[in-house]
């Protein structure tokens, strides 16, 4: 069994920038509100969000776009991902319940949807395709798994 | 033809009303303390008891049921009408429990349980005459109208006699059951005594801590002794067909019915207490029960570790092991893994004491000794076997946890490699079962879990 071929479109590094540039603002915001309470370890606080925010907005969505595989074959659903710590996961296809392709408004600026197999232990998604290949492979695992197609 | 809409039987009034009182005692216990004095209490008991009770009758009259053709339907709710409707081919199982109100008048409480379904079931009917559960469980075996609503013959059966029960419960003692106890005891004391005085109960040294950790282990042990006595006395489990009859309990007597095909995976847990007598738990892993607490979940509450193929074998053979093969374990090389890294995080302890206790933080040093034990053990624990579909994973979390499935249903394979365990060669290989648990061995051969992967995959979808 070979490893799974197709990467998600480099969009997903955009989207993935931006969720982390979001995160990181947050952290920052949160030193300087909270980081007055620590005293003289204050810009140590700020020093660190700084440092979690490059982190978050610059290496981890690289690192993670690099990573990710994803192959939908007759029989199974076969994902590799993690900038750190490698995931490789098989769901084969006749335990998919349904499938479903989801797009929230920052995604949807950047044109990509979340797709989401659904089994009975739970869910695994493809977090960032183009939304036509979105609703092919949708449609494809539906098809395969003869499960509802709920959109 | 409208279906014919009908009430809970009567027994539902004093159930619900029990249920209400029972929510209301501690306030009221605590109320008396507080200051309200005996004499309030014996005012307001009763006053509790009556409105307890038309509350109860209100619901009553309000809570209609039906089988609408193809779907199982209630109504309840005196302000706002809820309806909920299941259709009968998604039903998993009619369990029904026996409590103190009903077994007085002669009614069992039915619980529809489905796959999706919460701790309770997705329908609760609080009381209806035993036939009707029969009949319930009729209709959702109806697909087959030629299958007898009796078992002809009885199947195999095992039973927890007394003593089993006894050393059950015995042994039973987990660290679960203090969360509660502790954040409730303290939330009473402050009620009771307000903040100031609870704080002057609290231990000053370090001995006085010790003592108070003491006690609160031996309540929680007493009421987890309790709590298994009451869970698991005559407990039987009987093979009917394509299902698991399970009957449990004395205070509540509960029967659950677990259709075969719904059955997931066997979980064989051999807690602290348990592992050096060679007791184990043997847990069901199934797809209507995975909110359920472990009590529900237990297919043999205390059997003897040799025991569970054999006993296995007669009541389940489709997750039995033919002839138990030997695991296969990590590598020597992942010893040092398993032990390092809670050895590290234990010795923080003494180094965070040292500057506050000093010399008396040395006892602390036990904790890294302990830790490193811990992880020699948790590597002797971990190993797997895959053999004719039958997949075993074996891992130590607190307890020594084994999993039976069968690979042919796996709905989720997975393999995890850190930065560390890529450079060593090592992996972690897991697997999710259908109730949702996902189980994990850590740090095997990195190849051997390519190939295990590979032949997982292979069998999980074969046609």
């Amino acid at each position: 069994m070979d490893e799974p071929t197709q990467r998600l479109p480099a969009d997903a590094k955009g989207y993935w920038r931006a969720v982390g540039s979001l995160q990181g603002i947050g952290l920052v915001l949160g030193a300087v509100v909270f980081g007055g309470s620590l005293g003289g370890l204050a810009w140590l606080a700020f020093l660190g969000a700084v440092v979690a925010t490059v982190v978050l907005s610059a290496v981890v969505p690289v690192l993670r776009w690099r990573r990710w595989r994803y192959e939908v074959r007759d029989e199974e659903i076969d994902l590799v991902r993690g900038a750190f710590v490698v995931r490789r996961t098989l769901i084969p296809i006749r335990r998919v319940q349904h499938v479903d392709t989801e797009s929230g408004p920052l995604q949807e600026s950047f044109g990509l949807a979340t797709v989401t197999f659904h089994t009975a232990a739970g869910g695994v998604e493809i977090p960032a395709l183009l939304k036509g290949e979105a609703d092919a492979v949708r449609a494809r695992v539906a098809s395969l798994a003869r499960t509802r197609d709920d959109t | 033809m409208t279906p014919e809409r009908r009430r809970l039987h009567r027994a539902a009034i004093l159930a619900e009303g029990l249920g209400q009182l029972r929510a209301l005692a501690l306030p009221l216990i605590v109320a008396t303390f507080a200051g309200g004095g005996v004499s309030m209490a014996v005012w307001l008991a009763p006053i509790g008891a009556v409105v307890a009770l038309i509350g109860a009758f209100v619901i009553w009259r309000n809570t209609a049921w039906w089988v609408d053709g193809s779907s199982i339907r209630l109504e309840s709710g005196v302000w706002t009408t809820k309806q909920v409707s299941v259709p009968i081919d998604r039903v998993q199982a009619i369990d029904t429990v026996r409590g103190p109100a009903q077994r007085l008048l002669g009614a069992v409480e039915v619980h529809v349980q489905t796959a999706g379904g919460g701790a309770r079931g997705e329908i609760v009917l609080r009381a209806v005459a035993p036939s009707v559960a029969e009949e319930l469980r009729g209709l959702v075996r109806g697909s087959s109208p030629s299958a007898p609503a009796a078992p002809s013959a009885p199947g195999p059966s095992w039973t927890l006699g007394r003593r089993g029960l006894l050393v059950a419960a015995l042994t039973s003692g987990s660290l679960g059951v203090l969360v509660p106890i502790v954040a409730g005891a303290s939330q009473v004391l402050d009620d009771v005594l307000g903040p100031e005085d609870a704080e002057r109960l609290l231990p000053d040294t370090p001995q006085e801590w010790l003592m108070a950790a003491v006690a609160v282990l031996v309540i929680a042990w007493l009421l987890s002794v309790l709590g298994t006595i009451v869970a698991f006395a005559g407990f039987s489990v009987t093979r009917d067909g394509d299902r698991l009859r399970i009957r449990r309990g004395i205070v509540e007597r509960r029967e659950a019915s677990v259709p075969i095909a719904r059955v997931a995976a066997l979980r064989v847990v051999e807690s602290p207490l348990r592992e050096p007598f060679g007791l184990a738990q043997v847990r069901l892993e199934s797809a209507g029960y995975a909110n359920e607490p472990a009590t529900a979940q237990a297919l043999l509450p205390l059997v003897r570790r040799r025991d569970v193929v054999a006993v296995v074998e007669r009541l389940l053979p489709e997750l039995a092991e033919s002839e138990p093969t030997p695991l296969a374990a990590p590598p020597r090389r992942a010893l040092r893994r398993y032990v390092v890294p809670p050895t590290a995080t234990a010795a923080l302890v003494p180094l965070v004491l040292v500057p506050f206790l000093g010399a008396q933080a040395l006892a602390a040093l036990a904790l890294p000794l302990a830790a490193a034990a811990y992880g020699v053990l948790a590597y002797r624990a971990a190993g797997w076997s895959l053999d004719a579909d039958r997949l075993v994973l074996r891992r130590r979390g607190l307890q020594r946890t084994t999993l039976v499935a069968d690979a042919r249903r796996l709905p989720e394979l997975f393999a995890r490699t850190s930065p560390l365990q890529r450079r060593a060669g090592l992996a972690t290989l897991g697997v999710a079962v259908s109730s949702g648990r996902r189980v994990a061995v850590r740090h095997l051969e990195a190849r051997a879990t390519g190939d295990l992967l590979r032949r997982l995959t292979r069998a999980a979808t074969r046609a």
